[in-house]
């Protein structure tokens, strides 16, 4: 979940980031390999020894590293002891990392100690890095071997962990940032408390009149606004279809779109018609608590937070609160595109043996079954990834009791499939999240012109990816 | 946590001024000062140093008093604008949350084993390395003396991935063993304890000699108590260091039941719940308990250590 990301970790990213160049050097070798074969690749993969494990006698353990919050762990618990009663081959024991960035600290020292688990759940921003450790086996190896179809999956998640026609990871914990909106504030605005803004120029003209009725908008400073909004007008953010088809080298979002969405945002905050906060530390929530307290009309958060502030805020504990949510503002209503989804990726370690590679897609493509998908999006609010699992009692129940969960769905299964909106995959991923952002703050802050601050992180992320494809 | 560490640190330095500022009162008097006695004024001066000292104090602690006051809230409450000061309506029971299904009384215990082990390790390898410096005559002392020194130089992210090797293949990963022992040893230990050795007159070694002491009789009996200001410093340091950890436990544990730290735990109790936060906030009150009492205790001592030989 995007909301998780405290500031102190950054260091440990670093030092991820370190442990990860001490260690992959055999392995780096392995994934450009991997990574530059042109598209169709799907050949060259590495094997998946699916019919040993069926004839292998006894039980196969594996360990699964999750990254689920407190909250949600009970939901990912029953669906592993659903699996591990369901069948006697394998036998699934969760261990609970503290969170993304923790995980793949505790992964990236595991390589070199050889403390792996045999399944983990990544954030999205570590496709890249994942591949370049050599250390998994992409799941369409499984795939291939189990003829598996995905024809039932959503697109656009799918395809997020999909590099080069190669389907690294299972999307497992999606979300999507939708539009969270008080309806009275609205009313009191004069705005229809049942229209949340569709567009991008919509939210900016609906913040103004909620800052001109005594509330605003909450504008949590996070980093992937850019490319939500390219996305949503079908437009790249690095090159090599979103690094793709081969390594991404620059950036390429210098254009007028990302131009007027940076002046939108800029003129939104500079007014005061947006307050802005930080996406981590002690004011990452300032958004949602100022949404309690009616300072604001409205605000973007992941649709992964849509439960707790569904608890929080729509149990009438405030009166001034009337909960509404909207899709993502999209960046114009003539041009098409799509939301791009994020979240947490399974991924399977090629580090064990070959048997619990097996096993462990057993329990993947388990975690991934129409059933389990819905236990784990009516559980959680995480988007159900699958198309039949809508149609389950489960998910039918929660999208009839609260709308709100079926908006992110809606967002990230409508609209346009292409690379521009699968995300991007690039090696420094939170490092050029960092540029973009500070070119943001630039903007806000010291008034900076919004081409120009397009330029400058343009430029910035350039350097970053260019440093980074520099050590491989 | 930094956070933690950071408000470790500032409520060591704060405790110094007041006790730093009260000596030089009486002594002071008319030693120092060979003008015409201006009471008035100097009464004054106290006085204002002693509201700046209250009013830096306050700055200090209001963090930790909104902390305390927050992980008593209820979780409506946390959003109310503008946030309140004071708990109404206090709810003793998120301590209990974070103690019981939090884990927090598992995790102290792990901490605390950890941090009793890392620092004995440190008092003992500190004080008899530091003698030899200090007293005994050997070949290369400079040079190893220095290398003592420059392993100061090196941050733990450097010999991370070596100890993390090492750790492993003597099997002692997720176990008391790897978290505590790559911590045994410290150069700043042993340079504080050499400094405060070194303030011991020769004379003194001499006199313990002629009454037949050997090295271990005068560093127990003699060396070790003079020293205490400074072992006082050193063991609370390294309380501070042990306990605050956070990168080592986290990657020298794991496995199904992992020896997680109450750093570790505190994270874990945090997760991404905005619910949770009084929890997770009561959660971090539990761990910085043990600091602040232990700073309480020591607090004279440390003092003592931290402004000696400032004016020799």
């Amino acid at each position: 979940m995007r909301t998780d990301r405290p500031l102190h970790l950054l260091r440990f990213r670093l030092v991820a980031a370190a442990l990860f160049v001490t260690s992959g050097v055999a392995a780096t070798t392995v994934a450009t390999a991997a990574v530059s074969e042109p598209a169709g690749a799907a050949t060259k993969l590495p094997g998946c020894n699916l019919s040993a494990l069926a004839k292998h006698q006894g039980t196969e353990n594996i360990t699964f590293w999750e990254s689920a919050s407190s909250a949600n762990l009970p939901v990912l618990q029953g669906i592993a002891s659903a699996f591990n009663s369901s069948q006697s081959k394998v036998h699934v024991t969760l261990v609970t990392q503290n969170g993304y960035d923790d995980t793949w600290t505790k992964y990236t020292a595991g390589l070199s100690n050889g403390q792996l688990p045999d399944v983990v759940q990544l954030q999205d921003d570590r496709t890249q890095e994942a591949i370049d450790t050599g250390s998994f086996l992409p799941v369409q190896s499984c795939m291939n071997a189990a003829k598996y179809s995905t024809d039932d999956f959503l697109a656009r998640p799918l395809a997020y962990w999909k590099v080069n026609g190669v389907q690294w990871a299972m999307p497992f914990s999606v979300s999507a940032p939708i539009v969270f909106y008080n309806q009275n504030s609205f009313t009191k605005a004069g705005l229809n408390p049942n229209n949340p803004p569709l567009t991008l120029p919509q939210m900016v003209s609906d913040a103004k009149a909620l800052k001109a009725s005594g509330s605003g908008m909450g504008l949590v400073l996070d980093p992937w606004h850019l490319e939500t909004w390219l996305a949503s007008a079908n437009q790249l953010f690095v090159n090599n279809q979103n690094g793709r088809s081969t390594r991404a080298t620059k950036a390429v979002f210098n254009n007028k779109t990302a131009d007027s969405i940076f002046s939108q945002l800029r003129q939104m905050v500079r007014s005061g018609d947006a307050t802005t906060n930080p996406s981590t530390g002690p004011d990452a929530y300032d958004n949602l608590f100022g949404m309690g307290s009616g300072k604001y009309g409205m605000t973007i958060e992941t649709s992964a937070a849509l439960g707790q502030i569904t608890q929080l805020l729509g149990q009438g504990k405030y009166s001034s609160v009337k909960l509404g949510i909207g899709p993502f503002p999209v960046y114009s209503a003539s041009v098409k595109g799509g939301i791009e989804p994020g979240g947490g990726g399974v991924y399977i370690s090629n580090k064990v043996p070959a048997l619990e590679q097996a096993a462990s897609w057993t329990f993947v493509s388990y975690l991934m079954n129409t059933q389990s998908v819905a236990t784990w999006a009516a559980g959680t609010g995480y988007i159900p990834v699958r198309k039949s699992s809508t149609q389950t009692a489960a998910v039918q129940h929660v999208w009839a009791t609260d709308p709100g969960y079926k908006v992110a769905y809606n967002e990230v299964n409508n609209g346009v499939n292409s690379p521009a909106t699968s995300g991007s995959v690039i090696g420094p991923y939170a490092d050029v999240r960092t540029d973009v952002l500070n070119a943001e703050i630039s903007m806000y802050t010291q008034g900076v012109p919004a081409t120009k601050a397009v330029n400058s992180a343009q430029s910035n992320v350039d350097q970053t990816i260019a440093e980074w494809n520099s050590r491989l | 946590m930094p956070a933690e560490r950071n408000r470790g640190a500032f409520v060591v330095t704060d405790l110094a001024p007041p006790d730093e500022t009260a000596p030089p009162e009486p002594p002071g008097a008319g030693a120092a000062d060979p003008g015409p006695p201006r009471r008035p004024r100097r009464r004054l001066r106290t006085l204002g140093s002693y509201a700046l000292l209250t009013a830096f104090a306050i700055i200090i602690l209001f963090p930790i008093y909104v902390t305390v006051v927050n992980s008593l809230l209820a979780p409506d409450q946390l959003v109310h604008q503008p946030p309140p000061l004071f708990p109404t309506n206090p709810q003793w029971g998120h301590y209990v949350t974070a103690w019981t299904s939090g884990s927090m009384s598992k995790y102290m215990a792990t901490s605390a084993i950890m941090t009793g082990i890392i620092v004995a390790g440190q008092l003992v390898t500190s004080i008899l390395a530091a003698y030899a410096f200090a007293f005994l005559r050997f070949p290369f002392k400079r040079t190893l003396f220095v290398v003592c020194l420059a392993t100061l130089m090196i941050p733990l992210e450097v010999t991370f991935i070596t100890n993390l090797d090492t750790v492993t293949s003597l099997h002692w990963f997720n176990t008391y063993e790897g978290l505590s022992v790559p911590f045994l040893a410290t150069g700043f230990g042993i340079f504080l304890m050499r400094q405060a050795f070194l303030q011991i007159p020769r004379d003194l070694q001499e006199a313990a000699q002629l009454d037949g002491y050997g090295h271990l009789r005068f560093m127990t009996r003699v060396a070790v108590p003079l020293a205490r200001p400074s072992l006082a410093a050193l063991a609370v340091f390294s309380f501070l260091g042990a306990w605050n950890q956070y990168l080592w436990p986290l990657v020298s544990t794991g496995g199904s039941t992992p020896l997680y730290t109450v750093q570790l735990g505190l994270k874990q109790l945090l997760g991404s719940q905005v619910s949770q936060i009084p929890v997770s906030l009561a959660g971090a009150v539990i761990a910085f308990v043990p600091l602040v009492i232990l700073l309480l205790i020591f607090q004279k001592q440390l003092v003592r250590s931290l402004t000696a030989g400032a004016v020799k």
